[in-house]
């Protein structure tokens, strides 16, 4: 706005200034306005004063004055100013002021803005108000309230005047006027003019003081616009380039469109974003029709989204979905149609937010929702949620195949007696397991228990349990996942039966076998009485069997015939057979039940051979046999037990000469590293290859069809192998049918016994 | 008529010796008159008892030049007689052969551990019974004997 006063009623001087705007008024003719009953002024017409040139002259300058003041003013104050300074210098009044009616603090004050004319200040001190106080009750107040003009022609008769008429006497003021400034129906205060005359304000002056403050009140009004379009452009200018940096900020796509009388779209604005994704620039948009930036195929539905906006006057949302190399684009679509003052919609509006993060989390949501669900509702796992009072929420698919109840059925229902029987069929209080589930979820993360289902029927179920809560962190519900296991309990349990069973099959059978090996060592221990017994009971006859055919044989008794001699030679030979026999059976049962013991010494192993060839001589020289030594000078010494030895020794001998018929028994040693070898060969009838083993066997004769032809007890190559494995050697026999056999003794040189 | 001629020299006279004394105890008839009968040939003088405890006093009044133990005895058994005939100290130095038909492992051992100085398995042979008794005198060499 420029400055200086486009309102101005009255831009120029009229001809006749005295009745500028109202052609209608008749001239105000002279008259005397009495007292206070008489206050209507505007109603009184004026009549021209004969007598008042000189007058007249000043009512002219004062309405020329502030015509002046009212194209010249920018400033209302200022404006205030001039006129008072014109009323009191050219129309020739004591004092002149304006009060503008404001409230301050709740009280309707009268705020006095300028003056001119004597006042010693006192306007400024003094309270003046308009409202219905004492002090709102003096000219001004009452002007302001009123709206009309008050005049007092001689302030020391006036009763309302009561709080100031010292003051204003003081000063000599003794009338006055007060008119309110008005602007568009609206008081917004007062003009007041003392004289120093009594009765001062005749009723052509009063109407012309009455169109100045119209005039004043107007230029105020007009002044005050004009500084208010000020303030708002500036305000305007601000706020649009907030708007701006609003727009080109919003990370959302904002433009306008023309909307052509055609019918056709053209972009009238585009926010930074739109040109970024556009590639445009802002010239390049403005004009730019909408059919070139959108593609084809989009046309019918986004033209027609443009003309159901224009036509409902409603904004229009949609959603595009836009294909771009990197993925699906969402956006969300608003049009606002803008009508201009005529009703007819000139622009829209339109806002493109991007959807994508949104949708897609959304549709992420949805698939993962989807998958979830699929997932609890095809699990093979009954899955189910219950609250704290026991009663079943939810219940997927699988369950409810399992249980035998659809969903409505089972929901809201305690899952005791439903799918939680009161007890197992072990007697365990199923009721009570719940409630210490209930209580305490978190102990029960695992647990198994027998489920029931519609019919009745019992599984067992391996349960995980886990705590839902809500927002603030209380138990909601308990989710529950089940395994059925009921076929792996069975399972469990026949494994367990037939381990119970097994176990107590191999309790009896240990049982059985202690009993068995107690009746074993029983029989042990009665057959090692039985052999010390009999071997002791049977010598005590054989002492005296042996003992005196020895003596009667040395004929210690008398002497014999021959006849009594052979016979008696026949007792002896059968009581020393049955001797040999009874110590053969107790050697092997001492070597059996380990007790027989070696006593290894150190002796020169020559020396134990020829021994044992030196007893058997006679019986081979007897046999018409060669015994013939073969040993290396130089054997040595040997540990070993050397009686054993011998007992080996004299045993293989012995069987060679009794089973060789004619020809040679050898009796040969070597040392061969740590070990002694000593054999006995002989050139008898052999041994068949089969009955090697059966040779060292107790009571073993092999059938040489010469049986019981040769004397012994069967028991002598047992003996000897046992005893040569106790020495720590052992017994070979190489041997050939028909040629001959030869027995091979090995021994440890530094070793009398098996450790 | 002439001087009578001894069949065959009595013990009593021996070749120009005092016969040696020796103490047999052995409960069975027949094994004493064995014994008695082989040694008595042989120019012993033997004097036998047929139970434990007569043996341990005969030899502690008799004091014999060797003792032949059995073991199964009646009052008390050939290991208990050793023992005591040990603590005598009169007759702590006789020789004692147990003579026994216990023949199972351990039993030698036993009667040595008990006194014994010699141990001979029955039957006895009557062929060399004077001769392994005779190791265990004194100034004879002594040597253990297994069987």
């Amino acid at each position: 706005m420029g400055k200086g006063l486009r309102y101005c009623r009255n831009p120029s001087a009229e001809a006749n200034p005295l009745s500028p705007q109202s052609p209608k008024k008749t001239r105000p003719t002279r008259r005397r306005v009495r007292g206070r009953t008489a206050r209507q002024a505007t109603a009184i017409p004026l009549k021209p004063s004969p007598a008042g040139l000189d007058r007249e002259n000043r009512t002219l300058r004062l309405i020329g004055g502030c015509n002046q003041a009212l194209l010249r003013a920018t400033d209302e104050t200022e404006l205030i100013k001039s006129i008072c300074h014109i009323l009191v210098d050219k129309g020739g009044y004591r004092m002149a002021w304006v009060g503008l009616a404001e409230i301050i603090d709740g009280e309707k004050r009268v705020r006095p803005v300028a003056h001119a004319g004597h006042t010693d200040g006192f306007l400024y001190r003094t309270k003046i108000t308009w409202d219905e106080s004492e002090f709102g009750r003096g000219p001004t107040g009452t002007a302001i309230r009123g709206g009309k003009p008050v005049f007092i022609h001689d302030i020391t008769k006036d009763p309302d005047f009561v709080p100031w008429r010292k003051d204003v006497l003081q000063r000599g003021y003794a009338s006055c006027i007060s008119l309110p400034l008005k602007d568009r129906g609206e008081i917004f205060g007062a003009m007041t003019i003392y004289s120093l005359q009594v009765e001062a304000f005749d009723e052509r002056e009063i109407e012309i003081l009455a169109e100045m403050a119209g005039d004043l009140a107007y230029g105020i009004g007009a002044l005050r616009i004009a500084a208010g379009h000020a303030r708002l452009e500036t305000e305007l200018r601000a706020s649009e380039r907030q708007l701006n940096l609003i727009l080109n900020n919003v990370s959302d796509i904002i433009f306008s469109i023309s909307v052509e009388e055609d019918g056709g779209f053209r972009f009238a604005w585009a926010n930074d974003r739109f040109l970024a994704a556009t590639g445009l620039n802002k010239d390049q948009v403005v004009g730019l029709p909408v059919s070139q930036v959108i593609p084809e195929p989009a046309h019918a539905l986004v033209f027609g989204k443009y003309r159901e906006a224009i036509r409902t006057k409603k904004a229009v949302f949609w959603e595009e979905v836009s294909e771009y190399p990197a993925g699906k684009k969402y956006g969300q679509v608003t049009m606002v149609p803008v009508d201009d003052a005529t009703g007819v919609c000139r622009h829209l509006i339109g806002l493109v937010h991007d959807a994508t993060e949104s949708r897609q989390a959304e549709e992420k949501l949805k698939e993962s929702e989807r998958k979830y669900r699929e997932l609890v509702e095809n699990a093979n796992s009954v899955i189910l949620r219950w609250t704290r009072d026991g009663r079943l929420t939810y219940l997927n698919e699988f369950g409810q195949k399992f249980f035998g109840y659809r969903a409505e059925e089972i929901t809201g229902r305690n899952v005791i007696g439903t799918i939680v029987p009161e007890t197992e069929t072990s007697g365990r209080d199923l009721a009570r397991l719940m409630d210490r589930i209930l209580a305490d979820p978190a102990a029960f993360e695992q647990n198994t228990n027998e489920n029931m289902r519609r019919n009745g029927e019992r599984v067992w179920i391996a349960w995980t349990n886990k705590i839902v809560r809500d927002e603030d962190g209380q138990v909601k519900e308990i989710l529950s996942i089940g395994t059925d296991i009921t076929a792996r309990k069975k399972a469990e349990d026949e494994v367990r039966e037939l381990n119970q069973g097994l176990e107590k099959r191999v309790a009896d059978r240990t049982a059985e076998l202690a009993i068995e090996r107690d009746r074993a060592e029983a029989a042990d221990r009665l057959k090692s009485a039985f052999l010390a017994i009999m071997s002791h009971e049977l010598r005590t006859p054989l002492n005296s069997i042996i003992g005196f055919t020895g003596i009667l044989l040395q004929q210690l008794a008398g002497p014999l015939n021959d006849e009594q001699r052979k016979q008696l030679g026949m007792v002896q030979e059968s009581a020393r057979h049955l001797l040999a026999l009874i110590n053969d059976v107790l050697d092997i049962s001492k070597i059996e039940a380990g007790q027989m013991q070696v006593h290894p010494e150190r002796f020169i192993l020559e020396d134990s051979l020829r021994k044992a060839a030196g007893l058997v001589a006679p019986l081979a020289e007897k046999r018409g046999l060669e015994l013939k030594l073969d040993i290396p000078p130089g054997l040595g010494e040997i540990v070993s037990d050397p009686q054993r030895v011998e007992q080996i020794l004299i045993n293989l001998l012995n069987n060679a000469v009794k089973f060789t018929p004619k020809g040679t028994v050898t009796l040969g040693a070597a040392v061969e590293g740590p070990l002694a070898r000593v054999w006995v060969a002989d050139t008898g009838m052999g041994i068949k290859r089969e009955d090697f083993d059966k040779l060292f066997r107790s009571f073993q004769q092999i059938d040489t069809g010469l049986s019981r032809q040769h004397e012994g007890t069967g028991l002598g190559l047992a003996i000897c192998k046992r005893l040569a494995g106790l020495l720590g050697g052992d017994i070979r026999l190489e041997s050939e049918w028909g040629k001959g056999s030869r027995f091979t003794l090995t021994l440890p040189l530094e070793r009398g016994a098996r450790p | 008529m002439g001087k009578r001629q001894p069949v065959h020299p009595h013990p009593a006279v021996g070749k120009g010796r005092a016969a040696l004394k020796v103490l047999l105890i052995e409960d069975n008839e027949q094994n004493r008159y064995l014994a008695t009968f082989l040694l008595q040939k042989k120019g012993y003088e033997v004097l036998s008892v047929a139970d434990g405890l007569q043996g341990v006093e005969a030899a502690g009044k008799e004091r014999p030049a060797l003792i032949l133990l059995d073991i199964q005895l009646p009052t008390l058994d050939g290991y208990a007689v050793a023992r005591r005939l040990r603590e005598n100290p009169d007759l702590r130095e006789t020789p004692i052969v147990a003579v026994t038909s216990y023949a199972m492992a351990g039993d030698r051992e036993k009667a040595m551990e008990a006194g014994c100085n010699g141990y001979i398995e029955k039957p006895i042979n009557p062929d060399s019974f004077a001769d392994e008794i005779a190791r265990f005198l004194p100034g004879k060499p002594q040597g253990g004997s297994r069987e």
